[in-house]
């Protein structure tokens, strides 16, 4: 019998892969609410998508074969060369060594940046939603830079950039976007 | 996209070519094409932006345009980033863009040996001699292509669609089963909606602002702009900390291009062209594989690759342009997207009322024209600024991608509320998805399957409708006719095919 493997937290893939599952569930018990046509689609697709995700979520007790598709590349154009693999790889970039310490507090780093950035956007969106999407936009663009330490007539700058790039879009677009929820 | 058949052009269709020659040397669409191709350049430069993301984000903002115009300035962007990426590629080692990986292996080399504006000078003529050559071959061959979509009905664009969904499983990079997981999920997301084949709309909650489904173009744009900048946010600020050091010929480099590496400029160009034509593969494939072919037939000096051999820089830069050219036959014959960019590039030709297919190789063949001719006149335009500019070009090496990230982010999000005349389901969806296709990014989910599952959905549910319609629910009809039946024998490879490899072992 195969060991059993405990992670100690689920790892961001693993939530990754329930929201895909979560969502395919969901749109496969909903497709039988709809004509047998309309159905067809949704249906095949969450179907493959449930049975895909169990396997990626078991993989690791999965048969050789069926292991294989589930965690070996099948590109057959790739030329022996990955992308990304490449991207991480030392020769992918020169780094200055003064600027790692160590390891943890690089990964600390990546996950913190792109933690930040991604609930600002969430932040941003819903502030747009309030007050309207031309205000929101330089509040914005303003306080990402001042959290990433940019300089502060750079931020001005910027944020004055973006309310004239707001000003530009509502004119080319010919759309409201100074009023919200609350506006 | 039901089709009748009609004959086949008896001639070239000089009278079309004509019209697109016209359309293109005039003004304002020769402007578009200068903006974009230089727009692209620049978003090529900085790594982490690239074209997919500039055509993005710039794709709302082309509405007022007229179809020609906006399309010409979004392939200028496609063109052009594809010679900016092996800028910061040669100078930094660090490609702008996933098609010039490639040249970083004997670009790099170059620049540290004192050749950088050698390596940027042949970059620059491969890249405009590559697509141009292809373009040109593409305009040669454009009566063959016309023939073939002329013939191809309802039962083959159903059979189309599926074999580009089916290239999910060979295209994508990562696992098999990730890429199908990807492609479903863009199907799922594209059967949001009211359906063509009945009136009930599907996963709408109710919500008017779903009637229309979740907008193909705003899923782009979460997916290679907003996932893309919170990618960008965990690496480091500045790419370059200081200026790279510029010092070789850029007029050697030229020569040596156009005389002593013809044979290879132009086989490397071909092997893009047919590389581009296999839906979901694009430069970043081509590359690989026309200097992987290059290394192979170096009888000379093989151990000089990798090394700082011009060749190398050749064969990876002809090849990314020469794709330009493959890419718009499966976008402007099928609506099937042969790379990112060309899915952004479908976003547009949709947005503005085109429609891909047979229309654009007969009634509105001048547009089609217009587009070939714009991107061999591109292609003497990314020359011209590769070797005059040159000199200059380490200073957008240096720019802070700190600067960068929220004014895409706003941009995407201003073009995303606007498109569909200030919609926040699309806000909505522009996070949602920007989030999830950043861990999809991240844990190696195809996005290209992604795209191909959201744009070929729709497609292939449609023109089935139409199909079993017309053969009274008979499925005889997929394989009644010669072209029906290689398309679901090469459907059947594709699938089972790495089934055989991994059973094999």
């Amino acid at each position: 019998m195969a060991e059993i493997k405990l992670d100690r937290v689920p790892s961001a893939e693993t939530v990754l892969l329930l929201v895909f599952l979560g969502v395919s569930v969901s749109m496969f018990a909903m497709s039988f609410d709809f004509q047998d046509e309309a159905a067809l689609f949704p249906r095949f697709s969450s179907g493959v998508m449930i049975v895909c995700v169990f396997l990626l979520l078991f993989k690791n007790y999965l048969p050789g074969p069926l292991h294989d598709m589930a965690t070996e590349s099948a590109a057959v154009l790739d030329a022996g060369t990955d992308f990304e693999e490449y991207q991480s790889s030392d020769q992918s970039r020169e780094l200055d060594d003064e600027n790692v310490e160590d390891g943890s507090k690089r990964e600390l780093d990546v996950i913190n940046g792109s933690s930040v950035t991604a609930f600002a956007i969430a932040g941003y969106a819903a502030l747009s939603y309030l007050i309207g999407m031309l205000w929101a936009t330089p509040m914005f663009v303003f306080l990402y830079l001042i959290y990433f330490d940019v300089r502060l007539h750079l931020a001005i700058f910027l944020s004055a950039l973006s309310l004239g790039i707001g000003f530009l879009f509502m004119d080319i677009l010919n759309v409201a976007m100074d009023t919200g929820l609350l506006t | 996209m039901i089709v009748e058949l009609s004959a086949y052009p008896a001639v070239f269709p000089t009278d079309a070519l004509i019209e697109g020659i016209g359309t293109t040397i005039g003004w304002p669409t020769m402007g578009w094409l200068v903006l974009g191709v230089l727009i692209g350049i620049m978003v090529g430069v900085i790594p982490g932006i690239g074209s997919e993301l500039g055509m993005a984000i710039l794709l709302p903002l082309t509405v007022p345009l007229g179809g020609t115009d906006a399309i010409i300035l979004l392939i200028g962007i496609y063109s052009g980033s594809l010679y900016g990426g092996s800028v910061a590629a040669i100078l930094i080692n660090t490609p702008g863009t996933a098609a010039a990986a490639a040249t970083t292996f004997d670009g790099y080399p170059m620049a540290r040996q004192g050749r950088a504006l050698d390596a940027l000078s042949i970059s620059a003529t491969a890249s405009a001699v590559g697509g141009l050559f292809s373009m040109i071959v593409l305009v040669l061959i454009s009566p063959v292509i016309i023939a073939a979509v002329l013939v191809v009905g309802s039962p083959e664009y159903f059979l189309i669609a599926l074999l580009g969904l089916s290239l999910i499983t060979i295209v994508a990079q990562g696992s098999v089963i990730k890429g199908i997981v990807a492609g479903m999920f863009g199907l799922l997301i594209a059967s949001v909606g009211v359906p063509v084949m009945s009136p009930e709309p599907r996963y709408t909650f109710g919500m008017f602002s779903l009637y229309d489904g979740i907008s193909f173009i705003v899923a782009l744009i979460a997916m290679f702009a907003i996932a893309e900048m919170i990618k960008l946010a965990g690496e480091s600020g500045g790419i370059a900390q200081e200026g790279a050091e510029m010092s070789g010929n850029v007029l050697s480099g030229a020569k040596d291009t156009l005389t002593k590496n013809r044979y290879t400029m132009i086989k490397s160009s071909l092997i893009g062209m047919f590389i581009g034509m296999v839906p979901g593969s694009g430069s970043s494939v081509s590359n690989f594989v026309s200097y992987g072919e290059a290394m192979r037939s170096e009888k000379e000096d093989p151990d000089s690759f990798g090394n700082g051999n011009p060749r190398g820089v050749i064969a990876a830069e002809a090849a990314n342009n020469g794709t330009v050219a493959g890419s718009i036959v499966p976008t402007f014959a099928f609506g099937i997207p042969g790379s990112g960019s060309t899915a952004v590039l479908l976003g547009g030709i949709l947005m503005h009322g085109l429609v891909p297919g047979p229309d654009l190789f007969t009634s509105e063949l001048h547009v089609t024209y217009s587009v070939l001719i714009a991107l061999i006149l591109g292609n003497f335009l990314i020359l011209a600024v590769g070797l005059l500019l040159v000199t200059r070009a380490s200073l957008i090496t240096q720019v802070d991608t700190t600067y960068i990230i929220p004014i895409v982010v706003i941009l995407a999000a201003l073009g995303s509320f606007g498109l569909r005349g200030g919609n926040w389901a699309d806000v909505a969806t522009l996070v949602v998805l920007g989030i999830i296709g950043y861990y999809m990014v991240k844990y190696n989910y195809s996005i290209i399957a992604f795209v191909l599952g959201v744009v070929l959905g729709p497609i292939a549910e449609e023109n089935l409708a139409r199909s079993l319609q017309i053969s009274d629910g008979s499925l005889l009809i997929f394989v009644q006719r010669p072209l029906s039946l290689v398309i679901v024998i090469c459907i059947i490879i594709i699938i089972f095919g790495p089934y055989i490899k991994y059973f094999r072992r």
